[in-house]
C-alpha cells in the first residue's frame, strides 16, 4: 500500500485544494468507500450518508494526512470510524429491499429465480447485519475488500489475533444462522 | 427451486465463498458525487501552520497577563469596613492622607488605586443606606490650602490633595467620612 507517483501527486494536489485532483481521488476510490458503508449498514441511503460523510471527512483533513503513511490505511480508517459513529448515533439501519422491488418492476421471464437469488442475498446481508459492530466490520474488510488479518488489524487498531478470533467467531455465528438455508427442501 | 439454489451456495462453497459472494465489491451510485458537492461549502484552504503556531504561542501570554492583572487588581484594591485600616493602607499604597474615621450613617466598603491616573490616587466606596457613593482623592501638588478650599459644591483642595465626592442623597452625609458632624 505504498503511494506511487501519481498517487502522491493527487493528494498533494488535493492538499492544495484543487478540485480535479478531488475528483479523481474520488473516482478511484467511491466504489470501495461505498461497498463498505452498504455492506455495513445494509442499506443503500444510510450508505450514501457514510460515504459522503467519508469523503467531506477526507478532504477536510487531507492537511493531516503524511506522505510516509498508507493512504489506503488512512481511508479505511475514516471510512470504518464513519460507519461506527453512524450506529453509535442511533441511526437505524434497515435491510436492503430495493432489490426486490426493482424485480417485481423488471417483468423478466426469471423473475422468479431472481427473486430467490435477491432473497438469499437479503438472508446474508441480513444475517451480517446483526453481527456486533467489531465482527461485521472484520467481516466486511475481509470479504469486501479482501484484505488481510494485519491489514484489519492496523486499520482496526488491534492485533492480527484478534483479528483471526473475531472472523471465526464471525463464521461460526454466521453459519448458524444461514443453517436453514441447507436444508435442501427450501424454507 | 429455491432449495436448490440455497443448498448449492452454501453446501458447495461454503460460508467463507458465500461471504466472498454476497459481500463483494459495488459501484458507488452517480449521486453519491453530487452530494459530495452539495456537500462542499467551500474549497479546503492549505493549513497555516504559521498562525496556527502563533496563535498557540498567544495562549500562554495572554494566561499570564490575565494572571498578572487579577493579581496586581488584588494587589490594588483594598475591601474593608475599617477607617483606620483603610486609611494605612491608602497612605501605603499611594502616599495620600486621607483622615476617614468611624461614621455611623456611612459604611465603609473598598478603596482602589487608580492606576491609570497621572498622579497617586485612590477611589474610595461607601453606603449611605442602600446607596453607593464614591470618594476620590488625587494628590494636586502646589495646591496647597491648609483647610477645604472648595473648587465646587462636590471638589475641594486640601493638604496638597484634590477630593471629589459623589453622595448621593444629602450631599452633607458624605463629610461623616471624615468628620463627626
Amino acid at each position: 500500500m505504498v503511494l506511487n507517483a501519481n498517487d502522491r501527486e493527487v493528494i498533494e494536489g488535493c492538499q492544495r485544494g484543487d478540485r480535479e485532483a478531488f475528483r479523481v481521488l474520488f473516482e478511484e476510490h467511491k466504489d470501495r468507500v461505498y461497498s463498505i458503508a452498504l455492506r455495513y449498514s445494509g442499506n443503500a441511503a444510510s450508505a450514501l450518508d457514510i460515504a459522503q460523510e467519508c469523503f467531506l471527512k477526507l478532504l477536510s483533513s487531507m492537511h493531516s494526512f503524511r506522505e510516509d503513511a498508507s493512504f489506503d490505511s488512512w481511508l479505511y480508517r475514516i471510512v470504518v470510524n464513519t460507519c461506527l459513529d453512524h450506529q453509535r448515533k442511533g441511526r437505524r439501519f434497515l435491510p436492503i429491499v430495493e432489490d426486490l422491488f426493482d424485480l417485481l418492476r423488471s417483468g423478466s421471464d426469471t423473475i422468479l429465480h431472481e427473486l430467490l437469488l435477491a432473497e438469499f442475498k437479503q438472508d446474508v446481508q441480513q444475517a451480517v447485519a446483526k453481527l456486533s459492530a467489531d465482527h461485521r466490520m472484520v467481516v466486511i474488510l475481509r470479504y469486501t475488500e479482501g484484505l488481510s488479518y494485519e491489514q484489519i488489524a492496523e486499520i482496526m487498531g488491534c492485533s492480527a489475533g484478534t483479528v483471526a478470533s473475531r472472523l471465526n467467531r464471525a463464521h461460526k455465528i454466521l453459519s448458524r444462522r444461514l443453517s436453514h438455508l441447507r436444508a435442501g427442501n427450501g424454507r | 427451486m429455491g432449495g436448490r439454489v440455497y443448498t448449492t451456495e452454501t453446501r458447495e462453497i461454503g460460508i467463507g465463498r458465500v461471504l466472498d459472494r454476497q459481500l463483494r465489491r459495488v459501484e458507488a451510485p452517480e449521486e453519491l458525487w453530487r452530494r459530495i458537492q452539495a456537500g462542499r461549502v467551500s474549497p479546503p484552504r492549505p493549513f497555516n501552520v504559521r498562525i496556527a503556531w502563533a496563535l498557540a504561542a498567544m495562549v500562554p501570554l495572554l494566561a499570564v497577563a490575565w494572571t498578572l492583572r487579577v493579581s496586581q487588581q488584588r494587589l490594588s484594591e483594598i475591601r474593608c469596613g475599617d477607617a483606620s485600616e483603610m486609611r494605612s493602607w491608602i497612605r501605603a499604597k499611594t502616599g495620600l492622607d486621607v483622615p476617614l474615621q468611624r461614621s455611623a450613617s456611612l459604611r465603609l466598603e473598598s478603596a482602589r488605586v487608580l492606576a491609570s491616573a497621572a498622579v497617586p490616587a485612590v477611589e474610595i466606596t461607601y453606603h449611605a443606606g442602600d446607596r453607593t457613593g464614591t470618594l476620590r482623592v488625587s494628590k494636586a501638588a502646589g495646591r496647597r490650602a491648609a483647610g477645604h478650599k472648595f473648587v465646587s459644591r462636590d471638589s475641594w483642595v486640601m493638604s496638597d490633595q484634590a477630593f471629589v465626592i459623589d453622595c448621593p442623597g444629602d450631599p452633607r452625609a458624605g463629610c461623616t467620612l471624615c468628620h463627626a458632624l
